[in-house]
């Protein structure tokens, strides 16, 4: 019993050290990737964007609702999806525009009957929180702008959206508010 | 815009500044674009939310600013502009859904 005794501290004492060294060590390289991911916040946002925007993407595809001619009724976009990709910026406004001319049917329909494609619904998140106004000449908002679509566009009219959001993102005319 | 008292807090995301087309209205002073009421975003709110506070704001704004110079107000819920030809509901609709994150309101020089 002495014996243990004897030799039991110094063996506590050596765990402790163990321990306290293995702490610092996490400790040290915790604080390294957090130093890290902040000097270089966008690169890591953007390495981890693909596979999470591909995530989001895919809930598009299943929201579900009905689209009608009032965008009051429109299919009610999960806040936490919305905020996801507000979270990704412009990395995710790149990959919404890139979906516009997914051809793909999704949940949401049309009153219930028409076919919508995953091209709008990537528009329809890309406008949730996007900021971009073009005019035409006299200087009021341009209503016949070919990047606007509606839940029933065709796959020509997503690609047209498509191109010209392209041209918004190349040109860095978009806020997100 | 002069200056008017409203009991909100109102966040004005683009004013003359801002990306917006060589033509807007915003680079002459004569638009503003509203992101935020009392600290909330439009996109942050329902689409039942975003479209009253949308309505309420422009009724509450419109009311300060001569009829005579209004030129436009399209929000969530609201699209029309004035001394011009309305536009038609499918072009209406796709404007409220792309104005989606905020109000625009713009007057005439």
């Amino acid at each position: 019993m002495i014996e243990t005794h004897r030799w039991s501290t110094p063996s506590l004492a050596a765990g402790l050290l163990i321990v306290a060294t293995a702490w610092a060590c996490y400790q040290d390289l915790e604080y390294s990737v957090r130093e890290d991911a902040a000097a270089h916040g966008t690169d890591l946002q953007q390495q981890n964007a693909p596979d999470s925007l591909g995530v989001l993407i895919e809930r598009l595809r299943h929201i579900p609702g009905e689209f009608s001619a009032d965008p009051r009724s429109d299919p009610e976009l999960p806040l936490d999806v919305v905020r996801a990709f507000v979270h990704f910026g412009h990395t995710a406004v790149a990959r919404l525009v890139d979906c516009m001319d997914f051809e793909d049917p999704v949940a949401a329909t049309i009153a219930g009957e028409g076919e919508v494609l995953l091209g709008f619904m990537c528009y329809f998140a890309l406008v949730r929180f996007v900021h971009y106004e073009p005019t035409d000449d006299l200087g009021f908002i341009d209503g016949e702008w070919p990047g606007y679509l509606s839940p029933d566009a065709t796959i020509r009219e997503l690609r047209v959206a498509k191109r010209t959001w392209e041209t918004v993102i190349r040109t860095g005319s978009y806020g997100i508010p | 815009m002069s200056s008017i008292e409203l009991n909100v807090s109102l966040h004005v995301f683009s004013t003359t500044g801002g990306t917006h087309s060589p033509t807007s209205f915003h680079y002459h002073g004569l638009a503003v674009d509203i992101s935020r009421v009392n600290g909330r975003r439009f996109w942050e709110m329902t689409n039942e939310q975003a479209a009253v506070m949308s309505v309420q704001l422009a009724g509450s704004l419109g009311s300060f600013i001569p009829r005579n110079r209004l030129a436009e107000i399209i929000g969530p819920d609201i699209s029309v502009r004035f001394y011009r030809e309305h536009w038609p509901e499918v072009t209406a609709a796709q404007l409220r859904r792309a104005h989606r994150s905020h109000l625009h309101v713009s007057v005439l020089p």
